[in-house]
């Protein structure tokens, strides 16, 4: 009949079709948008070492960035008056009484000063083994990189190690991480600071081996640090602030003489403002997170804590500079500021990182701790430096604890919002009771997180 | 008709005539229901043994002419039970009646992927959902709306009240932890359609936290309920198996009308009504002392005073609830429909026009759809079908939900407005600063745009065709395939005057997505149905074999523009330009399965079958893995020892079955992601690593029930019991974070879902006067973590300290927990509640009076779910919950009270509700009012006004306790912030049919 005839012909054709294409065994369908880190991790080319070595910058400036409004909020610079959620105030003014970021190991945000720098270290251990496993480098150039990388990652263990504090049983890092699986154990605050200035130390050594240029680009906050001799500048005054975690004073006033020519004994705006930054370009890039218009018309925004305000010297240029008196206050849950932060002039004004006014102050630090000859005087004359430079009459004193206090008063207003330093100062000059409290609470350390926790129960590591 | 046919028929024909030369009579009828006595219009009538057919006219009355003097009419109708009827030339006037078939024993379900069988067979709890339940109350705006309450062991949730949906589907329980789809796939005239949730970006320019937050619709609002012939749920695996590794939150089949042989049929519908809001809240009132205690600080506290004063004095104060909720939206709904043709050609096509506004101005959902389906014999051996959909959508969804610092939620904005505020525009239509939030709500809702549109085309075809036809057997040849092609774009608009706007460096903001998707499916069956008679009665055997593939490619493009000229939305008339998104996707599944049926004469129906699937979504692409499954449903009432009469049926069975469930597209690919610095491309190493020995998702069902009809089908009762195990559950062993990964996809968790359906079916009362149906479901479904390979963890929501999910072995994934911890670490956190339902009710009742007045109405009622209500917490914070002014017991406001406890325990609520879904009152214009006036033209008329959302009881404090801020989810689907509220909707409704 031909209808069977029609239809058998029909399905020999499909059958036929079938085999044909691949209709029944497809190829393997690989990733469309993004390459596989498999990729880079044999044999990578200049080009993908290059964005590896972007991509930890990125990263770098994520995590450095990104912490700012956390320790600066527990540390009274700033008031985080983002009203969309209540917890930003709350939580890390330490209003809600319920919860202790001490003990809480889900406090509110506070990835990012662990898993967000933890992921910078990540990228930089990527880099690492990418420029390990290339035959694409020359020796000089692998060391290039090798000392970029290592310093940016000893960098980034300062922020979980100095914010998750000493306490025996919460505080430390762990900081063999390249096996997610098979983390290396927690090590001690103390212990921590060795090991991030022998790796400094190991990527200083790197780049002394690193010939004169580096193979690949820098972003222009780095702009001063682009060769391998420069670099070496950078990642000693990065020691140098290191060191005074350490006390170890010696330590920090020869890292910072090896700083030279970027650690400068000098007075001027220019002087103080040198140094290294994070930029903002726009998209593609990202936009400055701190710069708001005067006067936003907001209530999602970072503010001055008005302790700030009111504990300024008169005619302090840097109040002046960094302080923006808005025509009406903010007000959150009953605490009000009328100042916003003036730093930047646009939303694509860098940030810093590390400036010049800081190693002064450093330096000054280190030599009222150390008090030998003329130490004491040679503070002085440092911290005079800083004041002049912002307008301030000079300060004299031969009283070593006076010296200290006035250093830890410059910080407070020349490195406002940078790093968290007038928590991590009052940390460790054990002056958090001089704090404000805003009626909420003062926290020494933030817990150790959630996950790091669970981990050892679930490895056993706690039984 | 062929040759080879007709050759045969008229060969046929001339034997008769030999035999009995010009032996012809005519059979004059009429058909009835035997209950009630009405006419059934359209009923069949069909001789097999001649090939001669007809329909009833609106009379009920038929008229054939039949060869020789005798013959065996088969006559059916839909919904009543057929039967045959001796009919001769000695006796050519009958009166056929038929009995209503209430407990649906007739209905074909369809079991395999090519072969259906009756629902007395069927081993499974399938649920069917007709037209006629479906869309036959009120006229529901989306397919899964209409779904709501009528099925036992399906939960549908909708995440927020915004015109154009967006559902939550879950069946039979929890069926994946998130990993893989929660919702269940739907198949549309046998097309895999895409039921996605789209995002369109609203989020970055709200600030909200992630696309879930984009408050999206769910695509399946883009087909038209009306064209829906019926609905066939695929529970849990044991009925879904044949559908694999896409099968674990079940199967939904979708079945659109089609033309039938006879007279053209034209009908043509009418619903037109408005929309409002369901449950409004109310906000407290404010005064001085509470003035200062909100703005303890001057000089805030005297300005605050003085607005207070200036409010009062000028009679300015306002409810701002009810200013942006307050909205009556027109609705209309048109729908007509052409079908018909004849033995060979048959056809239905329709045309339907959905618009819909909103309770927020400036919100609506419009949507036109065109069906055109075609059926044509080629042969009486060889047919072909065709199917095509187009639809055009509009849903412009507003601003509502979670936001941060833009305003760019409106409940967000007004729970931290006062009265007091002064917010409405000036004569210019300028819109004042809103000093309490980042934006003035009223000018969002004028200036800001949430818009998406989408086109759509849904084709499928299909191909049958008998290759070889024996004595009792049967050997055919069944292909169909089709393609969903989408095509999304979205715009979200925030003008650069808007407060929010005027407060960034860049005001004026736009993001514009373009999505085009494309799923396309063939699948390819071979039939052979063989009858055997055997010592102990008929043996039926089905067996089918068959290949299906199934892709999927989706585009997208995301851009956005800030600093854009006043009054432009293009990303050129913008100073910042930036790609948010610009992603491809492509995604190929294949199966090849087999199944056999044996049904020794409707006593015992056993089926076994089996499928082997892989998928490119899964870490070896190139895996099989093997989904089998078994059934045996047995009719006690069959067998020759059953004497009981009053039992129609009795049938207990019991079916076995496994599913697979998917990763996500990307989720098996190490990355590495580009970012920007400064001008330098980056590449960065994602925070998720990768398990190489990832399988997927299996879940195993084991049901067993009981399906029972006595009394004529007046009384029907089914009962199921069912455990859903799902193994190899994908989670993220939670790594610890100081690694740089944070998670590693793996194979972790093992879960069970017990739970029970009931369904009692009673029709008490069936007169000519007055008819009376009543239908009570009841489900009940408890997940449990069996096994879990990585740390107990929580999921979703807004953190532990505003309460989410707990996982952790020994306790339902549904369990919401928050600080503090316990002690005892048995859980690990403080529970406070349950996403999900103790049990769930409906109760549907069908009423009809003097033929002509029908009066339906359907409550819901689901208990023991709570919700995490954190818009409470927001007006809490703002001073504007309706009770937080009221004395709490110790002097201290109730507002104040629950912000002072721990947030979980003051805002994790019970939301239990009863809705009264569903109420419909419908006349039917009498028949012979209709042959006098028309003569005959118009068929029916049908006049009606209905309801849905009439009425809610609920215990808890929000619009509504279906919710969901983010959206479509497995697991995190009861956390409400600032949702678009629920709506009540009434219509009118004109049906009329020629």
């Amino acid at each position: 009949m031909t209808t069977l005839k029609t239809s058998t012909c029909i399905l020999m054709l499909a059958i036929t079709g079938l085999a044909a294409c691949d209709l029944v065994d497809p190829n393997r369908i690989n990733d469309p948008n993004n390459p596989s880190v498999n990729e880079v991790l044999e044999n990578a080319t200049p080009g993908q070492l290059q964005n590896l070595a972007s991509g930890l910058e990125s990263r770098h400036r994520g995590s450095t960035v990104g912490a700012l409004d956390f320790t600066g909020s527990l540390g009274r610079e700033f008031y985080p008056m983002y009203a969309s959620d209540p917890r930003f105030m709350d939580q890390w003014l330490g209003l809600d009484k319920n919860i202790n970021a001490e003990t809480e190991e889900s406090f509110y945000q506070a990835g990012q000063i662990w898993s967000v720098p933890y992921g910078a270290i990540k990228q930089a251990n990527l880099l690492l083994q990418a420029v390990q496993n290339t035959g694409a480098l020359t020796e000089q150039e692998a060391n290039g990189y090798l000392g970029f990388a290592k310093t940016i990652k000893a960098f980034q263990y300062l922020i979980p190690l100095l914010t998750h504090g000493k306490d025996a049983n919460t505080g430390g890092i762990r900081f063999d991480v390249a096996d997610p699986l098979n983390p290396g154990p927690f090590i001690s605050f103390d212990e921590g600071l060795t090991r991030i200035r022998a790796l400094l130390d190991e990527a200083q050594t790197d780049l002394e081996n690193a010939g004169s240029s580096f193979a690949f680009n820098l972003t222009n906050g780095l702009a001063s640090f682009n060769t391998p001799a420069t670099f070496i500048i950078l990642n000693r005054a990065i020691d140098a602030r290191t060191a005074i975690y350490a006390e170890d004073w010696g330590g920090a006033i020869q890292s910072l003489e090896a700083a030279e020519p970027f650690f400068e004994l000098a007075q001027g705006e220019d002087v103080m403002n040198k140094g290294a930054y994070f930029v903002y370009s726009g998209p593609p890039d990202q936009f400055n997170p701190y710069y708001y218009p005067p006067n936003a018309a907001t209530n999602q925004i970072l503010m001055v804590h008005p302790s700030m305000i009111d504990d300024a010297e008169a005619g302090d240029e840097r109040v002046v500079q960094k302080f923006f008196e808005r025509d009406d206050a903010v007000i959150q849950v009953g605490l009000s500021s009328a100042y916003q932060d003036a730093r930047f002039e646009s939303n694509t004004s860098p940030v810093p990182w590390i400036r010049n006014e800081e190693l002064i102050l450093i330096y000054a630090e280190a030599k009222a701790q150390r008090n030998e000859g003329t130490d004491l005087a040679n503070a002085v004359d440092a911290i005079n430096l800083v004041r002049q430079t912002w307008n301030l009459a000079p300060f004299a004193s031969t009283d070593r604890e006076d010296v200290i206090d006035q250093i830890l008063f410059e910080r407070r207003y020349s490195l406002w919002g940078e790093f968290g330093h007038r928590w991590l100062d009052a940390i460790r000059y054990e002056q958090l009771d001089e704090l404000p409290t805003d009626g909420g609470q003062i926290f020494r350390y933030v817990a150790r997180p959630l996950s790091e926790n669970t981990w050892e129960d679930f490895a056993g590591n706690n039984n | 008709m062929n040759t080879p046919y007709r050759t045969l028929l008229l060969a046929a024909v001339l034997v008769l005539m030999s035999q009995n030369a010009l032996a012809q009579f005519t059979v004059r009828g009429t058909i009835t229901d035997q209950n009630t006595g009405e006419a059934l219009i359209g009923a069949n009538v069909y001789d097999e043994a001649s090939g001669a057919g007809t329909t009833t006219n609106i009379e009920g009355e038929f008229s054939i002419e039949l060869p020789g003097q005798a013959a065996n009419l088969r006559v059916t109708y839909i919904g009543y039970i057929s039967i045959n009827m001796e009919v001769s030339a000695n006796n050519p006037e009958v009166t056929i009646r038929l009995r209503p078939d209430v407990a649906n024993l007739e209905e074909v379900v369809v079991t395999g992927l090519a072969s259906t069988i009756k629902r007395q067979n069927l081993a499974n709890a399938v649920s069917t959902v007709s037209a006629e339940e479906l869309t036959g109350t009120v006229a529901p705006p989306t397919i899964d709306n209409a779904l709501s309450g009528k099925l036992p062991g399906v939960n549908i949730r909708s995440n927020s009240g915004a015109p154009g949906g967006g559902f939550n589907v879950q069946l039979r329980g929890v069926s994946t932890l998130g990993a893989g789809s929660s919702q269940p796939l739907y198949v549309i005239d046998g097309v895999y359609v895409n039921n996605s949730t789209i995002s369109n970006g609203r989020y970055q320019i709200t600030g909200a936290t992630g696309s879930g937050e984009d408050n999206g619709g769910n695509r399946l609002a883009d087909l038209n309920p009306d064209d829906i012939q019926s609905i066939e749920i695929l529970k849990g695996p044991s009925a879904a198996a044949i559908y694999g590794q896409r099968a674990n939150a079940g199967v939904v089949i979708i079945t659109t009308k089609r033309g039938s042989a006879g007279d053209t049929q034209v009908s043509v519908e009418q619903n037109t009504g408005f929309s409002s809001a369901l449950n409004l809240l109310g906000v407290a009132s404010w005064n001085e002392e509470k003035i200062r205690s909100f703005y303890p600080e001057e000089p805030r506290q005297s300005q605050e005073i003085q607005r207070y004063q200036d409010a009062v004095a000028s009679g300015n104060l306002f409810d701002y609830e009810r200013e942006v909720y307050g909205n009556t939206g027109f609705l209309s709904q048109s729908n007509i429909s052409v079908s018909g043709g004849n033995a060979q050609t048959r056809f239905y096509v329709s045309g339907g026009y959905h618009s819909e506004e909103g309770i927020i101005r400036n919100t609506l959902f419009n949507r036109g759809s065109l069906r055109a389906n075609l059926d044509h014999n080629i042969t009486e051996r060889i047919r072909v079908s065709s199917n095509s959909s187009f639809i055009k959508t509009d849903n412009q969804r507003g601003f509502t939900g979670n936001q941060n610092g833009t305003g760019g939620s409106i409940g967000y904005t007004i729970s931290a407005t006062p009265a007091y505020a002064q917010l409405f525009p000036d004569v210019e239509g300028n819109y004042p600063i809103n000093p309490y939030f980042a934006d003035n709500p009223l000018a969002i809702i004028a200036h800001a745009k949430n818009d998406e549109d989408i086109t759509r085309f849904i084709q499928s075809l299909g191909l049958e065709a008998d290759i070889y036809q024996g004595h009792a057997s049967v050997l055919s040849v069944s292909v169909k395939g089709g393609f969903d092609y989408l095509n999304y774009n979205s715009m979200v608009y925030f003008p650069e005057f808007l407060q929010n706007q005027q407060a960034t460096s860049n005001p004026g903001d736009v993001i514009h997505t373009a999505n085009d998707n494309l799923n396309t499916n063939l699948q390819a069956v071979l039939l052979f149905n063989n009858d055997l008679d055997t010592g102990i009665g008929s043996m039926s055997l089905s067996t089918q074999v068959g290949f299906s593939r199934f892709d999927q490619q989706q585009n997208r493009q995301q851009l956005r523009g800030q600093g854009l000229v006043p009054g432009q939305t293009s990303i050129g008339q913008s100073e910042v330009q930036s790609v948010l998104n610009q992603s491809e996707q492509q995604i190929i599944d294949l199966g090849w399965f087999g199944q056999q049926e044996v049904n020794w004469d409707d006593k015992l129906i056993a089926t076994v079958g089996a499928r082997l699937d892989r998928s490119s979504l899964n870490y070896t692409q190139d895996d099989y893995h093997f989904y089998p499954k078994a059934s045996l449903a047995a009719n006690i009432t069959n067998f020759d020892f059953w004497t009981i009469d009053a039992f129609e049926q009795l049938k207990l069975r019991v079916a076995y079955g496994e599913t697979g469930g998917l990763p996500n597209f990307g989720d098996t690919f190490l990355a590495l992601n580009g970012v920007n610095i400064g001008g330098n491309l980056g590449l960065t190493i994602s925070s998720r690593d990768i398990d190489p020995t990832l399988v997927p998702e299996r879940a195993k069902e084991l049901e067993f029930g009981t399906d029972l009809v006595f009394l004529e089908g007046r009384l029907s009762f089914t009962a199921t019991y069912y455990r859903k195990t799902v193994e190899d559950l994908i989670l993220d062993l939670p790594t610890p974070s100081s690694t740089g990964v944070t998670a590693i996809a793996t194979n972790a968790a093992e879960l069970v879902n017990n739970g029970i359906e009931l369904g009692l079916n009673v029709s008490p009362v069936r007169t000519s006067g007055f008819s009376w149906t009543s239908n009570l479901l009841f489900w009940s479904n408890k997940s449990e973590i069996t096994e879990l390979t990585i740390p107990d963890d929580v999921s979703g929501g807004f953190g532990v300290s505003l309460g989410n999910y707990l996982l952790q072995e020994g306790y339902s994934p549904t369990t919401i927990v928050g600080i503090p911890l316990t002690e005892s670490g048995e859980p690990r956190y403080t529970i406070y509640g349950n996403a999900q339902p103790i049990f769930q009710m409906s109760f549907g009742n069908e009423i009809a009076l003097y033929r002509n007045f029908q009066f339906n109405f359907l409550f819901h009622w689901s208990q023991g779910n709570h919700n995490v209500n954190l818009y409470q917490f927001l007006t809490d914070g703002g001073g504007t919950s309706a009770d937080w002014n009221d004395n709490s017991g110790d002097g201290t406001p109730m507002g104040s009270l629950r912000l002072s406890q721990r947030p979980p325990e003051s805002y994790v609520q019970d939301a239990s509700y009863v809705k009264l879904r569903e109420v419909g009152l419908y006349y039917t214009v009498p028949v012979d009012f209709l042959s006098r006036t028309f003569g005959g033209v118009v068929n029916r008329i049908r006049l009606g006004v209905s309801g849905s959302n009439l009425w809610m009881w609920t215990a808890y404090d929000g619009y509504d306790p279906e919710v969901s801020t983010f959206g479509t989810q497995a697991i995190n689907q009861s956390i409400d912030v600032a949702q678009y509220p629920s709506s009540r909707k009434v219509l009118f409704n004109v049906k009329l049919d020629f």
